[in-house]
């Protein structure tokens, strides 16, 4: 009977330790790392403004956008981080709203090395705003439904 | 010890389920089914937009860059902060100290630009920011550098970064705005309180290209609007100024434009000082509490 009382402790133990690792994991996403390492990429650009984008899979595939005011003749670098996304997010900077008839894609992560995490894009045109589109895939399964994960976007100027 | 066994596989079954690697891609992941869909029709396209919106520093440099000169006694009391006691007064006058900053550092103004850091740490403790200054050097590091101008635009990003990514990290990106909204109107304060009493041409398309972010800072506030009652009221201050700047017969000429060249823009004074004029009351609504 003690034996048995000692090993149903020492699981349950073990549980809780496992649970409140594994919750503490999907709250932090590892940010300082994907901050430092999106910030190196910047260099030599100076930081500008930047997102953190919590990524959360649901049934149906989804598009988040965000807009970014610039000014003209200015030089700029964006970088982004999606070494923590399990699955494969596609990125598209426009140059209209996703409302807007006949927009343009000006730069998309479709066309990167297959397997890059990591992209960095520097506009050569003159603008006044650029839209990031991220495509997020649907869960596909229910091991993926509602996981929540983090990307992260900086944009530089010089 | 059946019984010992027959206890333990429940537990050996919790192991297994508990111990599976959240970062590690599950199922097939290089599948094409696992990557983004491309048709649009069977996409959710309805998630607030969000906007990443030019920092006070950029702004304050590219002011510096069109000839805006430091005068003192323009910017605000860094006395004032105790008497806000909201944290939609506090996020607001925190982003109104740090263009305070922005533009001390940037004219060499290094001890002005200390008091006003210390100011931005005590209002960022208040609004559940004050991650930003904990354990971080950054304080430490601005006070030791403050006879160099490039280290502390360096410490002044990453102060942002950090600000920024702490936000969406805390689910507070309705303070965003609000924070910008503040730093926005006092960039533009400055620079029009240097043009008024020191009026250089340069300055003028510099104001005017500076407005063309406003729209993307309504839009961002409209997406927050019911985290605060108080974001109303400061829409509806920024969208009469919008309209203003909108209606200026030259501006109008330009609003389908995706390449423009302010410095061929020609205003009227009477147009500018109507803009600045509803810019000083805003600001002084933002500082007044």
């Amino acid at each position: 009977m003690k034996r048995t009382t000692l090993l149903l402790s020492l699981c349950a133990a073990a549980f809780l330790a496992l649970t409140g690792a594994a919750l503490q994991t999907q709250e932090i996403c590892d940010q300082k790392g994907l901050k430092a390492r999106t910030k190196e990429k910047l260099d030599p650009y100076k930081y500008d403004s930047g997102k953190l984008t919590k990524v959360t899979y649901k049934n149906k595939a989804q598009v988040k956008e965000t807009e970014i005011p610039v000014f003209i003749g200015e030089k700029y670098r964006m970088v982004f981080n999606t070494e923590a996304l399990s699955k494969n997010i596609i990125i598209t900077v426009y140059n209209k709203d996703k409302e807007s008839k006949g927009r343009k894609a000006l730069w998309s992560s479709k066309d990167q090395p297959a397997g890059s995490k990591l992209h960095i894009w520097e506009p050569d045109k003159r603008a006044m705003k650029y839209f990031v589109d991220y495509e997020i895939p649907a869960a596909a399964d229910s091991a993926f439904l509602n996981k929540q994960e983090c990307m992260v976007f900086m944009l530089g100027y010089k | 010890m059946k019984k010992s066994l027959l206890l333990l596989l429940p537990c050996a079954l919790l192991f297994a389920a508990c111990s599976s690697d959240p970062e590690k891609p599950e199922g097939d992941s290089a599948k094409p089914a696992d990557t983004a869909a491309t048709s649009t029709e069977d996409m959710d396209m309805d998630e607030p937009v969000s906007y990443a919106l030019p920092s006070p520093l950029q702004v304050a440099a590219l002011f510096k860059k069109s000839g805006l000169k430091y005068l003192p006694g323009i910017t605000h009391d860094a006395g004032a902060v105790s008497k806000y006691s909201t944290k939609f007064q506090q996020a607001q006058n925190m982003g109104v100290y740090s263009a305070d900053m922005a533009y001390c550092v940037l004219n060499k103004q290094s001890n002005e630009a200390m008091k006003y850091l210390k100011t931005i740490r005590q209002t960022a403790g208040q609004i559940d920011l004050g991650k930003v200054f904990e354990n971080s050097t950054l304080y430490d590091r601005f006070n030791k550098n403050l006879d160099s101008e490039d280290s502390l635009r360096g410490v002044i990003a990453e102060i942002q970064m950090e600000t920024d990514m702490l936000m969406a990290q805390n689910d507070q990106k309705h303070l965003y705005g609000i924070i910008y909204t503040g730093a926005w109107i006092e960039s533009m304060y400055i620079g029009a309180q240097v043009y008024k009493k020191n009026p250089d041409e340069k300055i003028v398309p510099k104001l005017l290209e500076q407005m063309t972010i406003l729209s993307s800072i309504i839009k961002e506030l409209k997406v927050n609007e019911s985290k605060d009652q108080n974001i109303s009221t400061v829409l509806a201050d920024l969208s009469a100024l919008q309209t203003a700047y909108e209606n200026i017969p030259a501006i109008k000429t330009i609003a389908e434009s995706d390449d423009v060249d302010f410095s061929k823009v020609t205003v009227k004074k009477e147009e500018l000082d109507t803009l600045i004029k509803q810019i000083e009351q805003i600001r002084t609504k933002i500082v007044n509490g």
